[in-house]
């Protein structure tokens, strides 16, 4: 039996703090998912929170066919994708399409070859990231913080391989783009 | 075995993708370079590999956990769209009846009078039995259970 059925299984029995230790384990990537996507930290915290109660609510459900950490990815990225839904906020970018260029999204007034500090150059990168699409954004989180593979991230977000390798790669060249100015001068 | 690659996967360019790649690998185990090229990439990564700074309270999972075991069910739609659904429910049902009475009112009368007792039409039991049953089941589908103990967080409309 593998450590997550077995979890899973003492969960269901009801043993003590089972499902505690469920959530402890998973509660980081189910906080990056829905913070990345959804933005608002109050709101990220409702939702980990619902996203755990439909997790205990259908736990009878999981049969292995996935990890357990990929099945609770799914909840909470549906969660999440309702959440905005609901709220009618876009989730593609302003041209109806995936991924606009980052290039377009860093203010006309910032100035990326003076801003030396390479921490504000990492800000500056998050506030441009910050402008993409939300399942993008779950797409980028997942590969770099969470490190999954690409089969997991399709399994969670239910996008095609070849859709999540192009938007990790159309991504990480622009951003590369937008270091242009930067980079063999001052860093 | 991965599935049919869709078009979008040929936008990738293999050589500009293991880079990328090479990047985030040495950015995870933390060695030098002196390659430009990688250097961009690898503060590229390291945004992206930026944790948020908020997080979830550190007694998220215990609270969690007992209001799970206490029987807290997910909210599907917040309180103020449930009553909507109601009270648009409850709108339709008296628009219904009203048209109904209107147009063939006093054909249904007789017949529900011909049928039924008249004491038991207009008995104002049988009115207040069916009130109650529709309050109740209005509000049971309105009220959010209060978790007890250790609220985790507040409603918000």
């Amino acid at each position: 039996m593998s450590s997550d059925d077995a979890l899973v299984k003492a969960a269901l029995a009801g043993q003590p703090r089972a499902f505690t230790r469920l959530v402890s384990e998973n509660q980081a990537l189910c906080w990056h998912i829905i913070h990345r996507m959804v933005r608002d930290p109050e709101d990220a915290r409702d939702l980990c929170q619902e996203t755990f109660l439909r997790v205990h609510q259908r736990l009878g459900q999981f049969r292995g066919e996935s990890s357990l950490r990929t099945w609770i990815g799914r909840i909470a990225y549906s969660i999440a994708l309702r959440h905005l839904q609901r709220k009618r906020i876009a989730l593609a970018g302003p041209s109806g399409e995936e991924g606009q260029s980052l290039l377009e999204s860093v203010p006309s007034d910032i100035d990326i070859a003076s801003d030396c500090d390479s921490e504000e150059v990492v800000s500056l990168l998050l506030a441009a990231i910050d402008t993409l699409p939300a399942p993008q954004r779950a797409v980028l989180t997942l590969y770099h913080l969470e490190e999954l593979s690409i089969a997991e991230i399709a399994e969670i977000t239910g996008l095609a391989h070849g859709t999540i390798k192009s938007q990790l790669f159309r991504t990480r060249l622009q951003l590369r783009d937008l270091l242009k100015p930067v980079i063999g001068e001052t860093l | 075995m991965k599935p049919n690659a869709p078009d979008s996967e040929s936008n990738v360019d293999a050589r500009e993708w293991l880079l990328q790649e090479e990047a985030l690998a040495a950015e995870r185990a933390g060695c030098s370079d002196d390659n430009d090229e990688l250097t961009r990439y690898r503060i590229a990564v390291r945004a992206l590999r930026k944790a948020p700074s908020a997080g979830l309270p550190v007694d998220f999972a215990e609270r969690v956990a007992l209001q799970a075991e206490a029987g807290i069910r997910p909210s599907r739609t917040p309180v103020a769209e449930r009553l909507l659904f109601w009270l648009l429910w409850i709108a339709l049902l008296s628009a219904a009846v009203v048209l109904s009475l209107g147009a063939k009112g006093a054909a249904w009368w007789q017949a529900a009078s011909s049928t039924l007792p008249s004491s038991l039409l207009l008995s104002p039991w049988l009115v207040a039995l069916i009130g109650c049953v529709t309050i109740s089941k209005l509000l049971e589908s309105i009220i959010v259970r209060s978790p007890g103990a250790g609220e985790l967080h507040r409603r918000r409309p």
